[in-house]
């Protein structure tokens, strides 16, 4: 049994967390925790719930980045982004989060607090560069997403801080693309087998791996190649053979882990090709 | 304990709640609406669908202290002394239930669809119910009784 909290400002928020530690958590959509509680997972004694915050449900424009709320859920960020093509790898990803129902209560934030292997916003988030705003009583730090996660379920986070939102650089002009792509034993509500997040702007190209590895995997290597030799099928084959050998997949009840490293290659190839057709167009 | 009003299905309503009772456990328990049916209590089946400030939501899913000044819909609070909603009666015609547990559900994430997209396609139908589990009819009767009401608009339109 907890106690309910409806705090009205990040400031009461991480006093909260602050003053009770372990023994509180924070609520923002419940889709995770509310089911972790109920198998005994977690038995928090205080519930924060940070929707009662002004602000955390909105999406903000600034000109260098934009700042999603801790409480936007994952219906209403691929909404606020649609319009933007450069982000339309991050509303893929969004969409493709469990089912409409899940969609329209669990948020953008708590898909990446959950550090689950296998979030499908995480490598959307990783190639688009974007960091995670963490809120403390000495004030705001911003850290990237790939760096905020540290294990299955751990993250950076610091008793006392909460993450505020999720912060994505603005592509001013940068006409940068990406695709995301995943495999799961049916398309709604089963985590991914794998899924591949790819971005290119300019000369750059961005690769990140999810489900294949204790957290999400950057193939740097592959990066490396598609910069120096440019995005053609042949090079689209050699970054999905460097994707390969830098995942570490396990064995489990979705797939084996060869299983795993076929469809790291499969994935990220075909996201490549997309790619190359989606930046001639 | 925490009061709060909210309304449900057009009535206002005034409760004081644990603080960890589901929307599922309070229309059930204390408001007597049986129609979102208890499943998986994991977000997985669908079954418990409710419409909350216009948006389907697993009520298993949702605090009922969260609720106040909140808008619910359940099954119950479709069609009236005139009749059916034109979408339970498409379920009818359709032969679109068996056993009937997924039906409050399906019937909800019908209505949610064609509130926003009056004329979706069969693959955005089967799209939009992927949260929503039966065990009885495979599915394709419950698309078609969507799609005819879909159509029916249409037709009236």
């Amino acid at each position: 049994m907890f106690e309910y909290h409806e705090p009205r400002s990040l400031a009461e928020v991480t006093s909260l967390l602050a003053a009770h530690g372990e023994a509180a958590k924070v609520l923002a959509g419940g889709t995770d925790l509310l089911v972790q509680i109920r198998k005994g997972r977690h038995q928090p004694r205080h519930l924060l719930n940070i929707k009662t915050v002004p602000g955390l449900d909105q999406v903000n424009f600034a000109e260098d980045c934009v700042e999603i709320g801790a409480a936007v859920t994952l219906h209403d960020g691929e909404k606020f982004l649609s319009a933007y093509p450069e982000y339309a790898v991050l509303c893929r990803a969004m969409h493709s989060v469990a089912s409409c129902q899940i969609r329209n209560r669990a948020t953008l934030a708590g898909n990446v607090c959950n550090a689950s292997p296998a979030a499908d916003t995480v490598p959307a988030l990783v190639v688009l560069g974007a960091n995670v705003k963490i809120h403390g009583t000495h004030g705001d730090r911003l850290v990237p997403v790939d760096r905020f996660l540290t294990g299955p379920g751990r993250t950076v986070l610091l008793t006392g801080e909460v993450v505020s939102a999720i912060v994505l650089p603005r592509m001013n002009g940068g006409g940068g693309r990406g695709v995301f792509l995943r495999k799961a034993r049916r398309p709604s509500l089963d985590l991914a087998t794998a899924n591949v997040a790819v971005y290119a702007a300019g000369e750059s190209c961005r690769i990140a791996l999810g489900a294949v590895g204790p957290t999400v995997i950057r193939v740097r290597e592959a990066e490396r190649l598609l910069a120096r030799q440019g995005l053609t099928a042949a090079t689209a084959a050699e970054a999905a053979r460097l994707a390969r050998s830098a995942a570490k997949p396990i064995t489990d009840v979705r797939g084996s882990d060869e299983y795993r490293l076929d469809l790291v290659s499969a994935l990220t190839e075909q996201a490549l090709l997309t790619l190359a057709m989606e930046v001639r167009a | 304990m925490k009061t709060i009003t909210l309304t449900v299905n057009g009535r206002p309503e005034k409760l004081t709640l644990s603080p960890h009772r589901t929307l599922l456990d309070v229309l059930r328990e204390d408001l007597g609406l049986t129609g979102a049916k208890r499943g998986c209590e994991a977000g997985e089946c669908g079954a418990c669908t409710v419409i909350l400030n216009g948006r389907p939501v697993n009520s298993c899913l949702v605090l009922a202290v969260e609720l106040d000044g909140a808008d619910v819909l359940t099954v119950e609070g479709l069609g009236g002394p005139e009749g059916l909603d034109p979408l339970q009666q498409s379920f009818v015609d359709n032969f679109a239930l068996q056993c009937g547990y997924c039906t409050p559900g399906m019937i909800l994430m019908g209505k949610a669809l064609l509130a926003k997209n009056p004329r979706p396609s069969e693959d955005e139908v089967k799209e939009f119910i992927s949260g929503n589990l039966c065990r009885c009819t495979g599915y394709e009767n419950i698309v078609k009784a969507i799609m005819a009401v879909a159509a029916g608009g249409e037709r009236h339109g």
